[in-house]
């Protein structure tokens, strides 16, 4: 039925891809590929799926409680009958009801008041900080993500660290300084037409070494993608799940991770995207739109991962790089603001409200104030679920946040 | 120093004017050049090649009134491929490359999506704002230039929320990016600046897709903005704005990336010199380009190849170069679009990010798909391109000649000597019964074929 990691590798080493690059392929691929057939299959697994434009936080799990939510929110309030209680303060989204599914079965954290000092109200810089993890003037050139899989506790030899599905650029936090992290827009795509052959004739003329900085990026990424296609190219074959996804692109790409999970690819960190939610004008259909197709997705994949027998191994957090203006604008939207909360949906978390929510009382500037660092719950999931020490990657010691239960 | 950067090139015998200079321009200023563009590039020497680029390379190819009919027609039709197409066609064979260039800069600078604005008339009309604006005035006192043009331009105000902009409530979108990304750049300008300037923009509607101005929703009070106040308007803003010291430094920055390296960031001297001349002539984009186009850093060192080649380059390009004039230009706008760049549909607000992001193993799988593709003799390109008839063309036909063409055509004969050899060794090499090239008139046509797409996968091949 299901390929196990064994019989792939197996497969894989008889393949032209490994067989066939002789001298002049990069040897720690032969190499990786017997040590990983020694390799357990419990490797913890990180899924990040980020909210892009600035999610609005207070209409995700909203203050219903409280009046000063009622009077800021006139045209987009949702009422104390409409939300998903979680408790008697506040509740979430209508539209998230395969979080509130969650939730009931103790797979769903919410950590409130997530945010980072002095907060930068423009996208692009908000964005970077959170991939960066770091808030210097000039921010670095690597990621989070990108500096956590350059450490040995998260390299395996010949698996791949960290992959991104989507079709635009690869995310900053992604960014490494020796790996280049693959982005596929789908299983499918992710083929070299050229065949075996073909692709023997190509790593060759692309192997010979290169002094340039910017040459040698650019054959790391090529010789990466002829290498890993070759592996998915075995794997691609069939997935069989009981669980229906919905059809939205979030689900299809999430259910291409649970496929590569159940494979035991070896992959640790997963990275997809949700556009859309920069909300400025008539945010309220909109909204509901991508806040049913996050929870949908997530509750569906997790329900996957579960029938698969990996619940316990994986762990899916989400974060946008900002929440919204407390108050509404006229145009029946919200406009930048800071601070928001995170979720985290797997079998090991730990269940419920993590944090109080923000007082709409004492803001800053308009905007909500944080409790929490985002480089806490980073620390906490690098060395908690990952295993892996934080201090370097992010630049310093971060206070831990119980995040596994 | 930066006077010296920014003289004129001439020519010596360590720094000749020589095919890859001129390849390096058409990289920059065009979209790649044919072999014969090449060889008459070298004979007119560098300042006339650039004023040739700068005038526009007119004859053959299209005119302004047949591409301006493709457009209308996409439009009609509401295809977004086909308009995409047609930009394609003009950056391929329109009479004007370098405002091509300069249009999908713009484009970048300002990005716009049908995404949002979803009306591709509205992106039509953008779109031929920036090509009527390519060479600037970026702002002047006149006319307001180009950026007051494209603050009031439909699509923009549809796309960054203005159209909902009234007192009671002003929308912070487009007061935000115009200070963020279009004019001045982050760290020149406060979050109050933004929500006063945004007061100052309340009132500015779409109405039938025309811009209009609607006083009982714009804001009458004072205002302070960059520390200037008064009753303002969103005219009264983008002066404000543009006088800033740092919009002709931003907007140098960009260029300078744009058309030089994306690399090293440039001297400050070079920025301040070409600020200072950028401020004197009231934003004439066109003297800022032509600065840099015949400038001694554009053809050092610090420029050759110090950008890496986006999906249009690279996809445009070597169409270009190899003489695919048949090539579908709607079939490569698709391919530039799996590669991560589609025309009229940026990322978002701040563009394609450009450099290495446009580099991940699934962009460089489909670019290698995609070398293959353009020279297969089968599949969607069939027969559009003739590696062996277009060396022969040019007087190529032994193998070691043909290798040597392409390489200098396609990367300027610059790659490890291993690959070299390699190259010509697959020269030597039967091409395979079932591979994609069997099908070819003949085994030197296979071969020819199958070396250009080894060269097209090359690392080298993806700088710019």
């Amino acid at each position: 039925m299901f390929q196990t990691r064994r019989q792939f590798l197996s497969t894989a080493l008889k393949s032209s891809t490994l067989v066939s690059m002789g001298v002049t392929a990069p040897t720690f691929l032969c190499r990786s590929a017997l040590a990983a057939l020694d390799a357990k299959g419990t490797d913890r697994v990180l899924v990040v799926v980020q909210l892009s434009g600035g999610n609005d936080g207070l209409n995700t799990v909203v203050p219903f409680g409280d009046d000063l939510y009622n009077k800021n929110r006139n045209a987009l309030r949702i009422g104390t009958g409409q939300v998903l209680k979680v408790d008697d303060y506040v509740g979430l989204h209508p539209s998230l009801d395969g979080f509130a599914k969650l939730l009931e079965e103790g797979r769903l954290a919410i950590l409130q008041g997530v945010g980072y000092p002095n907060p930068s109200r423009s996208h692009f810089r908000s964005m970077d900080i959170w991939h960066t993890a770091s808030m210097a003037e000039k921010l670095p050139g690597d990621g989070w993500i990108g500096r956590a899989i350059g450490r040995s506790e998260l390299r395996r030899e010949g698996t791949v660290p960290a992959m991104h599905f989507g079709s635009g650029k690869l995310p900053l936090a992604l960014a490494g300084r020796t790996t280049e992290v693959p982005s596929l827009a789908s299983l499918e795509d992710y083929r070299l037409q050229a065949g075996s052959a073909g692709r023997d004739q190509l790593t060759a003329v692309a192997s010979a070494e290169r002094s340039a900085a910017t040459l040698q990026f650019l054959q790391r990424s090529t010789l990466e993608a002829y290498s890993t296609s070759g592996r998915l190219e075995e794997m691609a074959k069939k997935y069989d799940t009981p669980v229906k996804y919905p059809t939205t692109e979030l689900a299809r790409k999430l259910k291409l991770i649970a496929q590569l999970i159940d494979a035991r690819f070896g992959t640790r960190i997963f990275y997809v995207s949700l556009d859309g939610f920069d909300t400025h004008a008539n945010q309220a259909p909109m909204h509901a739109q991508l806040l049913s197709e996050l929870g949908g997705a997530v509750k569906a994949f997790v329900d996957d991962i579960a029938h698969h027998g990996h619940l316990d191994e994986v762990m899916v957090m989400t974060f946008s790089e900002f929440g919204r203006r407390v108050k509404e604008n006229g145009s029946r939207g919200t406009d930048h603001g800071a601070g928001s909360q995170m979720f985290l949906a797997g079998g090991k978390v730990k269940p419920g409200l993590i944090g109080k929510h923000p007082s709409l009382t004492d803001l800053d500037d308009g905007d909500l104030k944080h409790h929490t660092d985002f480089r806490q719950v980073y620390a906490s999931v690098l060395e908690s679920w990952l295993g892996c020490p934080s201090r370097d990657v992010l630049g310093g010691e971060f206070e831990a946040v119980k995040i596994v239960g | 120093m930066s006077d010296n950067l920014l003289a004129p090139f001439e020519p010596t015998a360590a720094d000749p004017w020589d095919r890859r200079r001129v390849a390096h321009l058409y990289r920059r200023a065009a979209f790649g050049a044919t072999w014969a563009e090449l060889d008459e590039g070298v004979k007119l020497g560098p300042q006339a090649c650039v004023e040739r680029l700068l005038k526009g390379t007119g004859a053959k190819g299209f005119t302004d009134q047949d591409l301006a009919a493709v457009a209308r027609t996409a439009v009609a039709a509401g295809s977004d491929r086909n308009l995409q197409g047609w930009w394609v066609l003009r950056m391929m064979a329109g009479p004007h490359p370098l405002v091509e260039r300069l249009t999908l800069f713009w484009h970048d600078h300002f990005a716009t999506s049908q995404d949002k604005v979803a009306n591709l008339a509205l992106m039509l009309d953008q779109n031929e704002l920036f090509r009527k604006h390519a060479f600037g005035p970026f702002w002047d006192r006149q006319s307001g230039g180009l950026l007051l043009a494209v603050s009031r331009d439909p699509a923009m105000l549809i796309w960054l929320d203005s159209n909902s902009n009234r007192r009671a409530a002003p929308n912070e979108n487009f007061a935000r990016e115009i200070m963020e990304l279009f004019a001045l750049g982050i760290g020149n300008y406060t979050e109050k600046d933004i929500r006063e300037a945004a007061r100052a923009f309340t009132g500015w509607f779409v109405n039938k897709n025309q811009f209009r101005f609607s006083s009982s929703e714009h804001d009458t009070g004072d205002k302070t903005v960059l520390g200037r106040t008064g009753n303002w308007d969103g005219h009264d803003v983008v002066r404000i704005i543009a006088e800033q010291p740092a919009a002709a430094e931003f907007l140098v920055g960009k260029l300078y990336r744009y058309l030089v390296s994306e690399n090293d960031p440039p001297d400050s001297a070079v920025v301040d010199s070409l600020s200072a001349g950028l401020r004197e002539r009231e934003y004439d984009i066109g003297w800022l380009a032509s600065t840099i186009l015949r400038s001694r850093l554009f053809y050092s060192g610090a420029a050759i190849r110090q950008r890496i080649a986006s999906p249009i380059d690279f996809t445009i390009g070597t169409a270009r170069r190899l003489e695919g004039s048949r090539v579908s230009p709607a079939a490569l706008a698709d391919i530039s679009s799996r590669l991560g760049q589609t025309l009229f549909h940026p990322p978002n607000v701040a563009g394609w990010e450009e450099g290495k992001a446009w580099i991940n193993s699934s962009t460089s799988l489909g670019r290698s798909n995609f070398a293959q593709e353009i020279v297969a003799s089968g599949g969607r390109f069939a027969g559009r391109t003739d590696p062996a008839a277009l060396a022969a063309k040019y007087g190529r036909t032994t193998d070691r000649d043909v290798v040597q063409f392409f390489l200098e055509l396609l990367v300027d004969g610059d790659v490890p000597g291993e690959t070299r050899e390699r190259l010509a060794a697959s020269m030597r090499t039967p091409v395979e019964n079932a591979g994609v090239f069997r099908s070819a008139a003949s085994e030197k046509d296979a071969k020819a074929r199958r070396l250009v797409q080894l060269i097209l996968s090359l690392p080298e091949y993806n700088l710019c």
